[in-house]
């Protein structure tokens, strides 16, 4: 249990869920000192999550994204990973701070507590042999973490969207819609190349050395492609058109769930050369 | 209407953004189509799961080529508008960046006072031009701003070749699209070898007519050993390997052991370790049969999958229907086959008939087990059946290809994260400064396409200014 990394997940689960209820209190008793607690939680639950991915990874000699368990134990740790990394320029504006951190470790909670559920083995399995590549840890943990800024990009649009329909009610906004989708393009930016370099670039190599073709309109390649071609009429449509605010959340939206769609759905819905399971 | 005109129009929609994501989008939409859809190049189905969809949407199928989208003309026809459309896009583009962002160009008295400039008031008595122009020349400098001075403007700017970044992303997908199109000369084929061919000298031949050779591969090539890993205490591979040498004109050029994610290469010719496994269809079992009725034995037969023997002294046959390696029986009585690399649980589908030809009936079959005595059978068969031995050879599949379409592709690639990274992660910045003495002012105006009053660098900027020209000298 303890080489296989599941105990410092359980831990991590169990840190995000109080970080998930620090955020949530700190949200409904104007108290941002429980903000910072909450953001302290989310901290230890990610280096005892990482710790937890190291030493999985020693014991298998190789890093561990090779099945769905394993795959969502790493989406979780990257969730909470590009939220650090954008919570670091939110510093100042902590209401946006502590609404991105309530609905970011959600979706990290959400995902390792699916990862701990019976639905999935917890120990280690042999892996099929056209996983045993280096390009694998390349290829999947690039396009994991490119997803992982988009899932904040989409926690943004959200919540972009929410305050947005508040504000069109008549309601006070607490949160400015500007910082929101500023947040939302940066997070965008920051996670689109590495996306590109894993999902598409590494992918196309390590397809042309395994089965001798770099592109084979295989189900997951192509929501791959849908998915890197939403965010393009994302990117296209901010910096082209200068689309901003509601539209372009939607866009976003739609961005994540295809990438959602692409990580998960495809492998259990359409057949294809990536049914990993 | 002119024909000057109708091209200039022409030329309009084709460089038009706003065309680019309506195609992007119809591309979308398509290859989601083509994912959902059972395509008839990789799913051998297709037609069949096509046709349970109803008539109705079987002919829409048909008609629109949606079993094989990726080939259909329309498809191909979208791909080429975008095509011509990102590199009408580029061009224009390029030509409109080299001129305006790369090259320093000063702003228009007009756009001075538009709501992306900010005023700093000097302060009294007021420095003269000189100085202004020093200390933000210093400043800029101090930031690693190229400064350039343009008439009464001072034009700062940082990752100035950022500008060019989305035009080299657009060259890239070009590459990439460029090189998708040459893979229309690549050749592919494969190579099956049992092991009764171990050490057989395989010959390449010139040219994809010839018969008896290895189609468009100018050398030969010997298989002379292949096999399988398996994990330690389980049924599972861990791994494929072939070693082959390549021959040319009677010489060996190179032994080399090929593996999955290891692929021999030699003159641009791949070969992939692609399939492993027993030939089922070739099996041989040695087959004991006891005649239930009677409980006398009847002999011992060697029977190959797809032959039949008659049992001695009866009018019945036995027909060898098929082989597995590791077949299992569930708790609810169904069979399972778990196709493992080492066979776990080898079973025979044995049918037995009586008479031949035309009087020919179906007694029943039985599944029989090498490893269990109780055959999994059909009570209406007098017969027992216990397989002594089994035989199954091995074969091992080689892919080869050769595209000359994906080092252009790599280089696109390359192209498109330069251009991704340098323009998402470095962008440029520049910043136009006008000392306007006449109203006591210097304007710092940033781009028309994009607000900068809001930005911390540009805040800190014009802060840091209006500091150092109030603290005079």
């Amino acid at each position: 249990m303890l080489s296989s990394g599941v105990l410092f997940f359980t831990v991590a689960l169990v840190a995000y869920l109080m970080a998930l209820l620090l955020f949530l209190f700190s949200m409904l008793l104007h108290r941002p000192h429980i903000e910072l607690v909450g953001i302290g939680a989310l901290a230890v639950g990610f280096c005892v999550h990482g710790a937890g991915l190291v030493l999985r990874g020693l014991h298998a000699g190789m890093i561990t994204i090779t099945n769905t368990y394993e795959a969502l134990i790493f989406y979780s740790w990257v969730i909470v990973l590009a939220f650090q990394a954008i919570a670091v320029t939110i510093r100042k504006y902590r209401e946006a701070r502590a609404l991105m951190g309530l609905l970011s470790s959600t979706l990290a909670f959400s995902m390792i507590a699916l990862a701990a559920s019976p639905l999935f083995s917890q120990e280690p399995q042999p892996i099929a042999p056209i996983l045993r590549s280096h390009w694998l840890a390349l290829h999947v943990s690039c396009a994991i973490l490119g997803e992982g800024f988009f899932a904040v990009a989409f926690v943004s649009s959200i919540l972009l969207l929410w305050f947005d329909r508040k504000r069109r009610t008549g309601q006070e906004s607490r949160v400015s819609l500007d910082l929101l989708d500023n947040l939302s393009y940066k997070a965008i930016a920051m996670g689109f190349p590495i996306f590109t370099l894993g999902g598409l670039f590494f992918g196309a190599i390590w397809a042309q050395h395994a089965w001798g073709r770099y592109w084979s309109w295989d189900p997951k390649e192509t929501f791959t492609l849908v998915t890197w071609l939403v965010y393009v009429v994302y990117l296209h449509l901010r910096v082209g058109f200068g689309w901003r605010g509601r539209r372009l959340a939607w866009v976003a939206v739609i961005g994540f769930l295809l990438a959602l769609f692409t990580f998960a759905g495809v492998n259990y819905l359409i057949r294809g050369l990536h049914s990993y399971k | 209407m002119g024909v000057k005109s109708q091209f200039r129009r022409l030329c309009i929609v084709l460089t038009s953004v706003k065309v680019a994501l309506v195609l992007l989008c119809a591309l979308s939409i398509s290859a989601i189509i083509g994912a959902v859809v059972p395509q008839y190049g990789t799913n051998p189905m297709a037609d069949v799961i096509h046709r349970s969809y109803g008539v109705a949407l079987y002919w829409i199928i048909r008609l629109l080529s949606l079993g094989d989208v990726f080939h259909a003309w329309w498809f191909l026809t979208l791909l080429s508008l975008f095509f011509l459309n990102l590199v009408c896009c580029t061009v224009r583009r390029l030509h409109l960046t080299i001129r305006y962002k790369i090259k320093p160009c000063s702003r228009q008295r007009d756009l001075w006072e538009s709501a992306n400039a900010m005023s700093i008031t000097l302060p009294d008595p007021p420095l003269d031009r000189e100085k202004v122009e020093k200390k933000v020349l210093q400043l800029f400098k101090r930031r690693r701003f190229s400064v350039v001075k343009k008439g009464d403007q001072i034009i700062a700017s940082r990752w100035r070749f950022g500008y060019l970044a989305p035009d080299v992303v657009h060259l890239g997908v070009v590459a990439i699209l460029v090189g998708a199109f040459l893979g229309v000369f690549r050749f592919n084929g494969q190579l099956f070898v049992r092991e009764e061919e171990l050490g057989q000298v395989f010959r390449g031949c010139k040219g994809d007519k010839a018969l008896g050779c290895i189609a468009n591969v100018p050398f030969d090539i010997r298989i002379d050993d292949f096999g399988a890993d398996v994990y330690p205490g389980t049924g599972i591979y861990s791994g494929f390997w072939t070693l082959a040498t390549v021959i040319e004109n009677g010489v060996e050029i190179r032994r080399c052991r090929i593996e999955l994610n290891r692929p021999l290469t030699y003159r641009r010719i791949s070969f992939y370790q692609s399939f492993y496994g027993y030939d089922l269809n070739a099996a041989e079992i040695r087959v004991f049969v006891v005649d239930w009725n009677r409980r006398s034995p009847l002999g011992l037969f060697v029977l190959r999958v797809g032959e039949r023997v008659q049992l001695p002294g009866t009018e019945d046959f036995v027909f060898f229907g098929q082989f597995f390696t590791s077949l299992t029986v569930k708790p609810d009585g169904t069979l399972v086959n778990l196709n493992t690399a080492v066979p776990q649980n080898p079973a025979a589908v044995l049918f037995v008939f009586h008479g031949q030809g035309d009087n020919e009936t179906l007694l029943g079959s039985t599944t029989v087990f090498a490893n269990q005595p109780t055959p999994y059978s059909d009570s209406s068969i007098p017969y027992a059946f216990y397989i002594e031995s089994y035989y199954a050879p091995r074969y091992v599949g080689l892919t080869y290809s050769c595209d000359p379409g994906y080092p252009v592709v790599w280089a696109g690639f390359v192209v498109v994260m330069l251009g991704l990274f340098g323009g998402l992660y470095f962008r440029p910045r520049r910043v136009w400064v006008v000392p306007d003495l006449s109203n006591r002012r210097v304007l710092l105006l940033g781009e028309r396409s994009r607000r900068v009053d809001n930005q911390p660098w540009f805040k800190e900027v014009a802060r840091t200014l209006e500091e150092e020209l109030k603290g005079g000298e």
